[in-house]
This record gives C-alpha cells, structure tokens and sequence, in this order.
C-alpha cells in the first residue's frame, strides 16, 4: 500500500475504470465491460468496478500510464463514445467525482499525469433490472472490440 | 414583516436538505429550520421480507456507512436467534465496524469540513473543496485519501467487499479472518497512527482561529447519549445505553437495547421527512439531545487505548462538563479515528481472533429483537418484529442523523441569529450556517431512508411569507 506521499515508482499499465450500477439496466454497462476485460487476463491491464468515481482511485490512477473510463451515459446517441479527459476547474462533490477532476487530483496530489479517455456506452434503461436494452447491448460489444483493438496497439 | 431566508439545497452533506430561516419585523432572525425533503421508507418495504435478508437489505439504505447497518441488523437478528454468538465473531464485526468508522470519519473530516478549516470559512466557494484543498495543502488531502482508503480496505479485505459486503450475517460472521489480512493490517497500522496524531497536532493548534464558530455552532446545553462498556469505556458496538446531561452528569444508564421505547420517543414535523426523536422523560421538544463522535466523548470516562487516552484528556479540558459547542464533533471525529486503530490493533491481538468459529446456527426463537451499534455519526437502532415463519411484519430503524434533527435544527437557528444579517444571504454566512450542519455530518439518504442527486437549498423569507433571497448549490 502507497504511504501518504508522492509515489516514487515509475507509472505503467493502463488502468480501466468502469463504473455505474449493475442492479439498474443499461447504467451496469462499465462494469459490465470491467468484468469482461478482467477475462481476458491481459499483460499490463489493470480493472476497477465502481458504482460512482471517488476521490480514492486518484492515487491508483497516479500508478498507471494511461487511464480508461467506461461509463454508461443517457446523453450518448447511438454509437460508442471516445473523448479524452481533460482536468476539470469545476467543485468537486467529496465522495463522488468527475473524471476530469480525478485527472486534476492524480496529477496535484501525486505528480502524475496518466494519458485519460472516457468510453461512454449509450444507455436508454436505468430500470431496476440486469438486463440490457438492444443498443447499450449492441456498443457494450462494440466497446470490448474497441477497447481490443486499442491494447493490442499498446 | 417578518421575512424567510431557505438555504436549499445544502451542500458538501450525505443527502438533499433545505433550510429556511425566518425574519421578524425588524429584519433580525427569528427562527430557522432544517428541512430534509427526501423520503425512502425502507421500514415499509422490509415487511414481508425473511428476517434474515435485513442486514443484506437495510444496508442498501446507504452507499456511505453499509457496514453500520449491517451491525445493526445482524444484532437485532442475533436477538430474534436469541443467540450468543461466537466471541470471535464479535471480534471481528467490532474491527470491521471501527474501520467503517475510521473511513468515514476520515470522509468527513479530510473532504467535507477541512477546507473550511485549512481555506477559511470566508474563501471563494470555487476553492472551498477537496481540489481547493488538494492545490493549497496536498499532503493534508493526501493523507486523508490514506486514511479513507486504508479503512475502506480493512473493510474488503475481512469482509470481502467495501460496499455492502454480505459477510455479517444473523448469528455470527460467514468467513474466519485471514491470517495474512491480520499480519497486512497489523503491518499498515502505525502509518494510519502516525498520520492522525499529526492532524490531531494541528487540529489543537488551530481550532483557537475558530472561537466564533466555536461559540456558535450549536453551542447549546443538551443532553447526549451513546453506548459505553462495563468499565465506562468507549464502545462502538457492544455495551449499553448511557445518557448524560450538560454537566456531563448520568441520567439514564446502563439501557438495554430492548428497553430504548421506554427512553425514546420520536415526533414528526410537518416541514420534514426526517424525525425528531427525542428523550422520552423530559418531552418534546425539551428532550433534546445529541448523538455521535462529541457524545461518545461526552458519555465515556476513559478511551480503553492509551494514545486516544492522552487526547481524551486533553479534550476534557475544553470543558468543565460535557463539551457543548458542536464545532468540535470535528476534534471528537479525529481523536476516535486514533481509537480506532488502537482498538482494531487490541483486537487483532486477541488470541482467538483467527478462530474458525465465526457463526452460531438457529432458527428464530424470538418474535422481536433490537439491535443497537455506534455508527460514524452515532446511536443506530434497529428494531424488528417477526411472524412464527420469519418473515417481517414490523420494522422501526432510528438513525445517528434522526437523533441529532434537534440539534441541527437548534444549531442552525443559533447560527443564523449570529451571522444573517438583512435580507441578502452574504456567502460567509451562508457557509457558516452549512457547516454547522457539516458539523453533524449528518446521512440523509440514511435517516429518511434518498433517493437520485441529493444537492442544499436556503431560502430568506420575510414576515409575510414573502422570499426575499434563495441560494441553491447543485453540488
């Protein structure tokens, strides 16, 4: 376990992140694609399943080269999103965060700047189910290809 | 014309609040009121239920503090098993309870109040947060990622997950500790230990910058009540009741979880979803008093670990009674995170602590149990009862935050008396009468058992009804 200080090893590996509620349809989508990347058992591929970002995997970021976000998200249209994270200015809401801010808090609180995309899955149903809907189903494949395709290139 | 000011929502808390404070004619404040205006009613929705879903169940009542209700729950099914269960399995669902404490404790302190204390209670609000905290005092916000984590994983590591972990269960515990967890967590414990005697060092350097705040963030007389040992010592999930009054002198003690109906009444207000229990022999609302990390304090003689037994001391000497200013649940929340690495370090060094008999076996043989443990922001009580089958047809939870609805509500009046001024919410006051709130720490989504975003709302209004200001923060 890291001391409170900067971390001194050199970061490697990505990292992925994917987060939202399993127990809520299309909203699992990140774990979901979390859970899948995990079999693939991947040199250099570290996973985190969350409900919510928090304040935490700053430090865990702060160890990788690059960290990837997979988040389910309503306002998505019909495909898989790529973007890059930038270090969000905006407040921060202490026991869930932003991406962007988890960005700015890796680099302020342990001198780390780790390269960060968010893969967002459109979603269409936050029911209380385990299901799917047709779409988000369709791009959670899509988004493994994706993300397969972008660490073979690594 | 008196005139109302709501504060809506409140902000850097566990939940969805709205304040509104109340002017009289001559513009002065008159009142102010806390309102909690989210409702769950998990009680509702457990009926039906097999008793031994409730820790699993009442746990999802919150994202925060899962484990208190697990302990909680398991208790209350402990007395419907009417069981003894396994001292090892005490053991362990003590280590796992005092982590969930420290964790959040640390939540509290590091993210939520400190860039009050570290950035001034005046500071731009764009800076008043953790990333504020994070550019202006890094290893400060540093070691409170520390000191979270390291309980959130004592927490996984025992009991196999960080949020609602299905590991305590009626009668016991379903898994043995590990010996390599106890040697890991044995092993991490200094530096948990060293990092809390230095903020309780500048904690005690500094909070003499906050006299005003001390002398107004709820600084009232009341009475405060939490679990304490046989010997007086401070408990977070054994013992039995103690209440005691302003002069720190005993009122109540030694209350079995089972009797709390004969001590504990609860009122509802119309303007909130959220109770107002209250002490039964002194009535509504003159039975008002406080739970949490400063009553824990207040009730206990001594600590029962020596370095929190040195900043107990110190503590006394706030006061010659209990310590009444709610602006030092802050002070009370550090030094009970020291005690709680103390108190797991004790337990890990139990000698039957790697027993593998962690469960006692039984069927209902009760209709009704109690189940009462410390959670980070006090008493948590949880009651049900039962049919010949199990299922439940009865359940009562009265929640750490629900006990404090009279403090916070009487702090926030003290508050805005002190610091409204005119018809205009100026942002220091506005931050102050939130950080009283913030003082409670109060679980929102726990106590109304919230739903979806859960923002603050204060709303200025004047003797006619008329709003006269209205802040709203969206996070």
């Amino acid at each position: 376990m890291k001391k409170s200080e900067p971390s001194e090893i050199a970061p490697r590996g990505t990292l992925i992140i994917g987060y939202g509620n399993a127990l809520r349809g299309d909203d699992g989508a990140g774990p979901c694609i979390v859970e899948w990347v995990e079999q693939q058992q991947w040199p250099d591929v570290t996973t985190l399943s969350a409900h919510q970002l928090f304040p935490e995997m700053a430090e865990q970021m702060a160890q990788h080269e690059r960290v990837i976000f997979v988040d389910a998200d309503a306002a998505t249209v019909d495909a898989v999103g790529l973007q890059p994270i930038v270090e969000a200015s905006d407040r921060l809401m202490a026991h869930r965060c932003s991406p962007g801010s988890l960005v700015r808090m890796a680099r302020e609180l342990y001198g780390a700047r780790p390269a960060a995309f968010l893969y967002t899955i459109p979603a269409r149903c936050f029911d209380v189910c385990t299901t799917f809907s047709p779409l988000t189903r369709n791009c959670v494949r899509d988004a493994c290809n994706a993300l397969t395709q972008l660490l073979a290139k690594s | 014309m008196s005139r109302t000011i709501v504060i809506d929502p409140v902000t850097r808390i566990e939940g969805h609040a709205k304040i509104t404070i109340y002017l009289n004619d001559e513009g002065n404040v008159r009142d102010a009121r806390f309102h909690v205006t989210q409702y769950r009613g998990f009680e509702k929705f457990c009926e039906g239920r097999p008793y031994t879903e409730m820790p699993a169940l009442t746990a999802r009542t919150c994202g925060i503090c899962p484990i208190s209700h697990l302990m909680a729950a398991s208790k209350a099914c402990d007395a419907i098993l009417a069981v003894r269960i396994p001292d090892t399995a005490v053991k362990l669902r003590k280590i796992v309870n005092l982590a969930q404490i420290i964790q959040s404790h640390a939540l509290s302190f590091f993210h939520l109040s400190s860039p009050d204390l570290l950035l001034g209670m005046d500071a731009p609000i764009e800076q008043r947060n953790i990333l504020g905290l994070a550019a202006s005092h890094p290893e400060m916000a540093r070691e409170g990622i520390w000191l979270r984590k390291f309980g959130q994983q004592i927490i996984e590591k025992i009991a196999g997950k960080r949020i609602h972990p299905a590991w305590t269960v009626p009668g016991g515990v379903s898994a043995p500790l590990a010996p390599e967890t106890r040697e890991w967590i044995l092993s991490q414990l200094p530096e948990g230990i060293r990092i809390i005697q230095r903020v309780l060092e500048w904690y005690k350097s500094a909070y003499g910058q906050f006299a005003d705040e001390i002398e107004y963030f709820a600084n009232f007389p009341s009475l405060f009540m939490g679990l304490v040992n046989e010997d007086d010592s401070l408990e977070h999930y054994d013992g039995a009741l103690r209440v005691v009054d302003d002069r720190r002198r005993i009122i109540a003690d030694r209350i079995p979880s089972a009797d709390y109906q004969d001590y504990i009444s609860e009122y509802v207000e119309p303007d909130s979803y959220l109770k107002s229990p209250f002490y039964k022999m002194m009535g509504y609302p003159e039975g008002i008093y406080r739970v949490g990390p400063l009553a824990r304090l207040n009730c206990a003689e001594r600590t029962g670990a020596p370095l929190s037994a040195v900043e107990l001391f110190a503590f006394r000497k706030l006061s010659k009674g209990a310590v009444l200013s709610s602006f030092h649940y802050h002070y009370a929340r550090l030094i009970e995170i020291l005690f709680g690495f103390e108190r797991i370090e004790q337990l890990l060094n139990e000698s039957d602590i790697l027993s593998e008999h962690v469960r006692a076996h039984a069927g209902p043989n009760r209709e009704e149990g109690v189940g009462i443990s410390e959670a980070p922001r006090g008493m948590l009580l949880h009651h049900y009862k039962v049919d010949r089958n199990g299922l439940i047809t009865w359940a009562n939870l009265i929640i750490a935050t629900g006990h404090n609805n009279l403090a916070m509500n009487r702090g926030i009046a003290q508050a805005a008396k002190h610091y409204v001024k005119g018809d205009k919410i100026k942002e220091g006051a506005l931050n102050r009468v939130e950080a009283v709130i913030r003082c409670y720490d109060p679980c929102l989504s726990c106590s109304t058992h919230a739903f979806g975003e859960m923002p603050m709302r204060v709303q200025l209004i004047g003797p006619e009804g008329t709003l006269l200001d209205e802040k709203i923060r969206t996070i």
